[in-house]
């Protein structure tokens, strides 16, 4: 019997270390958006909670939130402190998802966000509805008109964007060099890029002319945008309920990466590619162009790169456009938002203009060669002269565009980015592999 | 009497703990993960769930993104040729191990343990490193010859091939260890019983090695076995399961669907499924491991 026990004990350790639970746990959505906050009455004293990055808090290092917001803060309310700590991008959504269920002790008043999260975080009522700050803040005039709206979610302010980041197409000076290309020049149009692309394939063997990530991540839909955004198409339409990437724009922008592909300029092996997997390829002179990358700056640079050897190697600017296409871009970053939950919104607030003003940021952006997004910030050239291609980016900061704000979107992206490797693979027609994606779209985003 | 009473509870209080955390993150979740099987469960609402009955299995069995006997069938190939890969690396490298003296044994036993100890995450951005077409170690070899360039990961069948070999790598120790282990306590008579009669070494080890360590490599391949069906962090690494699903296997699917797409209900009953399969494996080892004690008791 105790032999038949130990043998079952044994069956079932050995079942369940190869069944992994599905989920542990999570907090239950609270659903719905929140209303307005108005003024309130806040507390004579107590801690304002900000839950930042771990690198914005980070000691001898330039930070946004401190010495002079929070010291300004603490003066104009005595018997207030700020209470800053930082997690990583992975910690800090659970961390913040976790407040919402109480399984945390602490909640944040403030807190940064991914701005792919706000879709999420406005469904399941963790950020408050900023709409009455907006009204009557005088800084919002200094955000960059691009990104004033893409803080809105179903027509309401609930965030403040922090800092951001901008793709950019790359290209190797020394495959240009060989190619008989001009280092410093880049391809402005299509019609440039594939006659740069055959030049390189034609006198460089052994080098891919082209690549962008095409493989089952992120990073492909996202490099994809800005080719789709500069024919006019869009990935939803306006209210985020319907597909509209499969219109001719969406077809034009897939063809190009088919077309690429088939001509043999840019390998297929890209459907099995990152972003982070191509970025290496260039700076080691493998790949001649890369379509997009995360332009921020000095921030991604290999070690053994310096600022020099940063400009004499690699050249960047904005996606090549197409015929009759507008200059267009992709935008990530982070955002600041406020706790629906907080006591002390008006406060926070308060906390969050003060953060966020152009020349409050400016020292940590140059340090962290983070894009910024007030008009006051992008003003301030010679701060960023660091960044050999700050002129680019903040050229590309007027142009940026962003992807919908929707609780299902990292469904959605494994649906356009399957659709996406149907054509590049030859499987279907650009066409049909759209069609097929949108539909699919359309019935997950179905209330 | 309170002494012999307390002296009957001891062993119980003493397990108290221990059972109390099996019970908490092992058993626990495996009911939990039952319960939300049957459940409309998503990552954003785990409580007032509603009951959808068998629904789930349904949606993840007639999938079209991607076919669910596509994954199946992805998951054996995967299974197997790890299970094949570890079992053959594995007693290779201890066969020979064995035929060498014991420092130096112990010495290349130690390096040839050291994928074993390695973190799978680590493992897999290394291949994948390893096989970048662009820059990769294998692609630079084969170069060197005049082969390739080869994408390694784009082609379904050369993708699940390079994920075997990564994964072979990644766990023939175990088998290594657990062969060694049995190897050591075979009686050297019945081997030179063998050589005396004018046995090759092949045939001493068909017809006397293996034979004599049948219970361990029962254990060894069942270990593998449950390792490639288990395999969930090298193959994310690596592929994550792409391109086109080509190279999602149950334990993948598993992760996209809870994690991912956040349906923790779908996510669920593909584990249920993958249970089902591991406790029938397992229930199998034991009733073959019943019978080999049978006989050689």
């Amino acid at each position: 019997m105790n032999k038949r026990l130990a043998a079952l004990l044994s069956v079932m350790v050995i079942v369940g270390s190869a069944c992994t639970p599905a989920a542990s746990e999570a907090p239950p959505a609270s659903g719905g958006a929140t209303q307005p906050a108005g003024t309130q009455a806040a507390p004579a004293s107590g801690k304002l909670v900000v839950w930042g990055r771990n690198y914005t808090v980070e000691e001898g290092k330039a930070q946004p939130w401190a010495p002079d917001p929070k010291a300004k803060f603490e003066a104009a309310h005595p018997g207030f402190t700020v209470e800053l700590s930082g997690a990583t991008s992975g910690d800090q959504f659970n961390r913040i998802e976790l407040s919402q269920a109480g399984a945390v002790e602490d909640k944040p008043d403030i807190f940064q966000l991914d701005n792919i999260w706000l879709g999420q975080f406005v469904d399941e009522g963790i950020t408050a509805n900023l709409d009455s700050y907006y009204a009557n803040w005088a800084d919002k005039s200094d955000i960059v008109p691009a990104y004033a709206e893409s803080t809105k979610v179903k027509g309401s302010q609930y965030a403040v964007w922090f800092y951001s980041d901008i793709r950019m197409m790359i290209w190797s000076k020394d495959v240009f060099k060989k190619a008989g290309l001009d280092p410093e020049k880049g391809p402005t149009t299509w019609d440039e890029l594939f006659a740069d692309a055959k030049a390189i394939k034609d006198k460089v063997p052994g080098v891919n002319p082209v690549e962008f990530p095409a493989s089952s991540e992120e990073s492909t839909v996202d490099r994809f945008y800005s080719y789709l955004y500069m024919t006019g198409s869009n990935i939803l339409n306006a209210d985020n309920t319907k597909a509209v990437f499969n219109d001719a724009g969406g077809q034009k922008a897939l063809q190009l990466y088919v077309d690429l592909v088939n001509q043999k300029l840019a390998p297929k092996a890209v459907l099995s590619e990152t972003a982070d997997d191509i970025y290496p390829h260039v700076f080691s002179g493998a790949t001649g162009i890369m379509l997009a990358t995360v332009g921020d700056g000095l921030g991604s640079l290999p070690d053994g790169f310096d600022v020099s050897k940063f400009q004499s190697t690699i050249g960047a600017a904005l996606p090549p456009l197409c015929t009759g296409c507008q200059p267009a871009t992709t935008a990530g970053g982070w955002m600041l938002a406020i706790n629906s939950a907080s006591d002390n919104k008006d406060l926070a607030f308060e906390y969050i203009s003060s953060v966020t003003d152009g020349n409050n940021m400016v020292p940590f952006e140059v340090e962290r060669t983070r894009i910024p997004v007030r008009t006051s910030g992008l003003a301030q050239a010679d701060a960023f002269k660091s960044d050999p291609y700050f002129a680019q980016e903040a050229e590309a900061a007027k142009v940026a565009h962003f992807p919908p704000f929707i609780p299902k979107y990292t469904a959605m992206i494994e649906i356009l980015w399957t659709g996406m490797q149907k054509a590049i693979n030859g499987d279907l027609p650009v066409k049909d592999a759209l069609d097929q994606a949108a539909a699919d779209v359309d019935t997950l985003l179905a209330p | 009497m309170g002494q012999r009473a307390l002296g009957r509870a001891t062993p119980w209080l003493l397990l108290a703990l221990p059972l109390l955390l099996l019970f908490l993150f092992l058993l626990l979740p495996y009911l939990l993960t039952f319960y939300y099987s049957t459940t409309s469960a998503t990552i954003g609402r785990l409580l007032n769930v509603q009951e959808v009955g068998l629904k789930n299995f349904q949606a993840v069995l007639s999938s079209n993104a991607p076919p669910f006997f596509s994954v199946v069938t992805i998951t054996a190939i995967f299974t197997t040729g790890t299970l094949l890969g570890s079992l053959g690396l594995g007693t290779g490298l201890a066969l020979a191990l064995h035929s060498v003296s014991a420092g130096v044994r112990s010495t290349l036993l130690a390096i040839f343990l050291i994928p074993w100890v390695i973190a799978a995450v680590i493992i897999g951005y290394t291949w994948r490193l390893i096989y970048d077409p662009a820059i990769g170690l294998a692609n630079s070899v084969l170069g060197a010859v005049g082969i390739g360039p080869i994408d390694w990961l784009t082609e379904q069948s050369l993708a699940i091939a390079a994920l075997i070999v990564a994964n072979v790598w990644a766990g023939y120790g175990i088998v290594l260890l657990v062969v060694s282990g049995a190897l050591a306590n075979v009686p050297p008579n019945i081997i030179l019983a063998g050589q005396v009669d004018g046995a090759s070494y092949g045939r001493i080890v068909r017809r006397v090695i293996l034979p004599a360590i049948r219970p361990t490599f029962l254990l060894a391949a069942l270990v593998a076995l449950v390792s490639g069906l288990n395999t969930f962090d090298l193959i994310y690494a690596m592929t994550r399961g792409g391109p086109l699903y080509h190279t999602e296997t149950m334990a993948l699917e598993m992760y996209r669907l809870a994690a991912l797409k956040g349906n923790v209900g779908q996510g669920a009953s593909v584990t249920v499924i993958l249970f089902t399969i591991s406790l029938a494996l397992a229930i199998a080892y034991v009733l073959i491991w019943r019978r080999e004690a049978r006989k050689w008791s």
